[in-house]
């Protein structure tokens, strides 16, 4: 079914005279069709026997991630900014990121790091609704990489929507990694996720 | 910042990694359709070239991820709260 949204994308990114905004949109949603792909793949190794992610680097072979795991982990800002313009396509809120100036790298495999951090933006974008703002802040820590996610919402447990799912399937990708998840909220009473990511 | 650890096993079940997954597809294939209907008023904005395929196409997309979205909806839906 993926298949479905793949080919007809591909064909029509193929077609001439397209606008660059309209061809914009369909690699979008190229994108979006190879990272469901990625996801389902990600799923049957771990349902495999003995199929956990034991080491980044073996997993993953879109998009040079093999490469890009060998090098010295995940970058973090990359994954972020990523799900940061991913979100500002379909959210009008404002997104601010502040990170370090070196490089912050974590053990977690890139898909899944895509899935925690897509999983807890969404979250964050939601919460703050169409004239909100979310923040995110990188740091490098001793042994970790942290990042934290707080948007100008009403707070945790304030707003009716979201199954939890989302954030279950976060916090359960960095317990395989020995990271953690901090739920709070920041000064101005919105929620703040912060995720040490080792 | 006040709060509290947010903890979850890191061994799941494979009947939550399933239910993860198609929340997770459901963001993802939910896109799609946003980003096939941004395309689409864009493209009728612009003016599609005769002989353009890009509608057909781009219902099609519509209908390919519409149909993920209710097959994952339904596995959620079969599966009761999050434990």
């Amino acid at each position: 079914m993926i298949a479905a949204v793949l080919f007809p994308a591909a064909a029509a990114l193929e077609e001439p005279g397209l606008s660059p905004a309209v061809r914009r949109y369909l690699e979008r949603i190229v994108w979006q069709g190879n990272w469901m792909a990625d996801m389902i793949q990600d799923f049957l190794r771990q349902v495999q026997p003995g199929g956990m992610h034991q080491d980044a680097r073996q997993s993953g072979t879109a998009r040079g991630e093999t490469v890009h795991a060998a090098i010295g982990g995940t970058d973090v800002m990359e994954v972020v900014n990523e799900a940061v313009a991913l979100a500002a396509l379909t959210w009008p809120g404002r997104a601010t990121v502040e990170s370090p100036p070196a490089p912050a790298r974590c053990r977690l495999h890139p898909i899944l790091l895509r899935r925690v951090i897509f999983n807890v933006l969404s979250n964050a974008t939601r919460a703050a609704g169409p004239s909100g703002t979310v923040t995110i802040r990188i740091r490098r820590e001793e042994d970790a990489t942290m990042v934290s996610v707080s948007d100008s919402g009403p707070g945790f447990g304030k707003i009716p929507t979201g199954s939890g799912i989302g954030l279950a399937a976060a916090a359960g990708i960095i317990a395989r990694y020995d990271g953690r998840i901090e739920l709070g909220s920041d000064m101005g009473g919105g929620a703040c996720v912060s995720l040490w990511l080792p | 910042m006040t709060g509290g650890q947010f903890g979850m096993p890191a061994d799941r079940s494979p009947d939550m990694l399933v239910r993860e997954l198609c929340h997770d597809l459901i963001e993802s294939a939910a896109a799609i359709g946003i980003f096939v209907r941004l395309a689409d008023t864009e493209a009728t904005g612009a003016g599609l070239a005769a002989g353009c395929q890009l509608r057909s196409r781009l219902e099609g997309i519509a209908a390919a991820a519409g149909q993920i979205v209710e097959i994952c909806q339904r596995v959620l839906e079969q599966g009761g709260e999050p434990r």
